[in-house]
């Protein structure tokens, strides 16, 4: 007995089995009866997943399969919400979209055509041939040694290619190293990647219709009769179940794959790896997840989500005029010769200083953001440079401060809005920048919002306490000249405003003479 | 009596050693996050001590900038 409604799909089951659900005769969304149901009066609900409920409006003809025996558990004409026309999950450009294994809508195999799996192959070859330029024994891992073995074919339900590579090293640390010393091997081969962790990385194919394919690249290394592979996996493994590399087919083309595949199938996805599971969830041990968190993703940044964030307006130039930090500076300096922008955004106040005859430097992790303000400062020959830097990497602060630090003459730094958004680590990375950047003489203009510590759910700006951030740059060897709290003006939150300098000897700790003048704004600018 | 001032020991004890758990796993997460600091530093020496011994300004800042993108 099924019954089908906005809340979901109504059913009764005694077992617990993968069932596919299906709109118009495509597949796009897979639950198991019981594990993904809850139970109310009567029966069972499956309920709608929050990505597809947006798409149900409209009639379609729906159909409930069981996805091992294929047979059709209901099959009629339903209508759901008010629209007239026919149910269409796609995305922008029109193509299908499906539930995939992590419960995102995304464009799952099942629904792509053959010339869009050709240049996955493609793309997946191009991979290969990188990592085992670099003397890497690399092999197709995850979803897509599954497929292979299981049937020769991509999953359906699956959405991206897995390759994995095991270290020639036995310590995270030698594993680490050799991860950026391969990432920057594979980028020298002119292919785009993006770190996501420190032995983990995607690498970035072109494709013909100009759209990005991201092909995920696990490290993996064994220690002590271990098996650690990123991102999932810790278990006793031999080295001879991974090499020397054996070959499997999939879709026709030959690929490399552990010695004995099926034994990572079964450290990965349990004894019964061979019955496909459109829904399989995959909990990865707490341990596990410590381990590798604890080795290799500490640190990982908010990138992407920044360049989510802005990605609308990204070639677009401000509108608003200089922040009221901006005026601060202008007020306290005159119009500086240099400034060194850290965290710069959409590089509005950049460009605003540029365009007063400031020699302009914009550093932030997200560069994708600042397109609008980079392309018009280059139309008006203003003097804008933009520059990588991630505090969260000691390699990177400490090359770009080290870079700046030869140059000569003194710098303003302005900081706004950053430090809220990384973290205590992140935080010493400013510090000990600035530290370097400073001594020379120069100050930094630091604007963040102030308050109890506080993150709330998706804001990518924390709230720092003011006696949290005077305590760190004292410690680091700032000395605050100057302190303004006030509030922004678009939403109330309390913000506050330093002017630190570093120069030395006396910006020492124990050398401090008191000298900060506070004031109390009820408007900051 | 005495049996409740036992249980209340043990629960003491069971308390002290939860505690005692979560300082241990939190020192052993920042014993592994280490391995990463110590990584970044020797990458960033092997690749700038080079050219900066070399006093070469234009291969330091093709190294800062080959860092940067690829970290």
């Amino acid at each position: 007995m099924l019954s089908v409604d906005r809340l979901g799909i109504h059913i009764q089951a005694a077992t617990d089995h993968a069932v596919d659900v299906g709109f118009d005769g495509r597949r796009v969304w897979s639950f198991w009866t019981l594990r993904d149901t809850t139970a109310e009066p009567g029966s069972l609900l499956a309920e709608w997943p929050p990505p597809l409920r947006p798409f149900l409006d409209g009639s379609t003809r729906l159909t409930v399969t069981d996805h091992l025996s294929g047979m059709t558990l209901y099959d009629a004409e339903v209508a759901l919400g008010s629209a007239g026309g026919r149910i269409a999950v796609d995305n922008a450009r029109g193509n299908p979209l499906g539930i995939d294994k992590s419960g995102k809508l995304t464009q799952t195999f099942d629904t792509r055509g053959d010339d869009d799996v050709a240049s996955l192959l493609d793309a997946m070859g191009i991979a290969f041939g990188a990592l085992q330029d670099f003397g890497m024994d690399a092999f197709l891992a995850y979803g897509s040694l599954l497929g292979a073995v299981r049937s020769g074919r991509l999953i359906g339900h699956d959405s991206d290619a897995d390759l994995g590579y095991v270290s020639r090293h036995e310590h995270p640390y030698d594993v680490i190293m050799e991860s950026m010393a391969l990432r920057r091997a594979v980028e020298a081969t002119g292919l785009r990647t993006r770190r996501y962790s420190s032995s983990a990385f995607k690498v970035l194919v072109d494709e013909a219709d100009g759209s990005i394919r991201g092909l995920d690249v696990f490290g993996g290394f064994l220690m002590g009769g271990d098996l650690h592979l990123m991102g999932e996996l810790s278990v006793p493994f031999q080295r001879d179940w991974l090499l020397p590399l054996s070959t499997v087919t999939l879709e026709g083309r030959p690929f490399p794959a552990p010695a004995q595949p099926e034994r990572l199938l079964e450290a990965t996805y349990g004894a019964n790896w061979r019955v496909p599971d459109p829904a399989y969830h995959y909990q990865t041990p707490r341990l596990t997840d410590r381990r590798l968190s604890g080795w290799f993703r500490e640190g990982s940044s908010f990138e992407r989500k920044w360049e989510a964030r802005f990605a609308p307006v990204a070639h677009t130039v401000p509108s608003e005029g200089p922040s009221s930090l901006a005026r601060l500076v202008v007020e306290r300096e005159g119009i500086p010769a240099r400034v060194v922008d850290l965290g710069w955004g959409r590089g509005g106040d950049a460009l605003w200083f540029a365009r007063q005859g400031s020699a302009v430097t914009g550093f932030d992790y997200a560069q994708r953001s600042s397109i609008g303000v980079r392309r018009t400062a280059e139309q008006e020959k203003l003097d804008v440079r933009s520059e990588r830097l991630n505090f969260l990497d000691v390699r990177s602060w400490m090359s770009q401060a080290s870079r700046l630090a030869h140059e000569q003459g003194p710098r303003t730094i302005f900081c706004r809005q950053v430090i809220e958004a990384t973290t205590a680590f992140g935080r010493d990375g400013v510090w000990r920048f600035c530290d370097m950047v400073l001594r020379d003489g120069g100050r930094l203009y630091l604007e963040f919002h102030s308050g109890p510590r506080s993150r709330h759910g998706k804001d990518l700006l924390a709230v720092l306490p003011i006696d949290l951030v005077t305590k760190e740059i004292e410690d680091r060897g700032g000395r605050i000249t100057e302190v303004s709290k006030g509030s922004q003006n678009d939403d109330d939150r309390p913000i506050c405003q330093l002017v630190v300098e570093w120069q030395r000897p006396q910006s020492r700790p124990d050398d401090r003479s008191g000298g900060t003048d506070e004031q109390e704004l009820n408007q900051v600018r | 009596m005495s049996r409740n001032s036992t249980r209340s020991g043990d629960d003491d004890a069971i308390a002290e050693l939860r505690k005692r758990v979560s300082q241990l796993e939190a020192e052993m997460q920042e014993s592994r996050r280490l391995n990463r600091r110590l990584a970044e530093m020797t990458d960033l020496l092997q690749e700038l001590l080079l050219p900066a011994a070399k006093q070469d300004t234009t291969a330091i800042a093709a190294a800062v900038s080959r860092l940067n993108q690829a970290l």
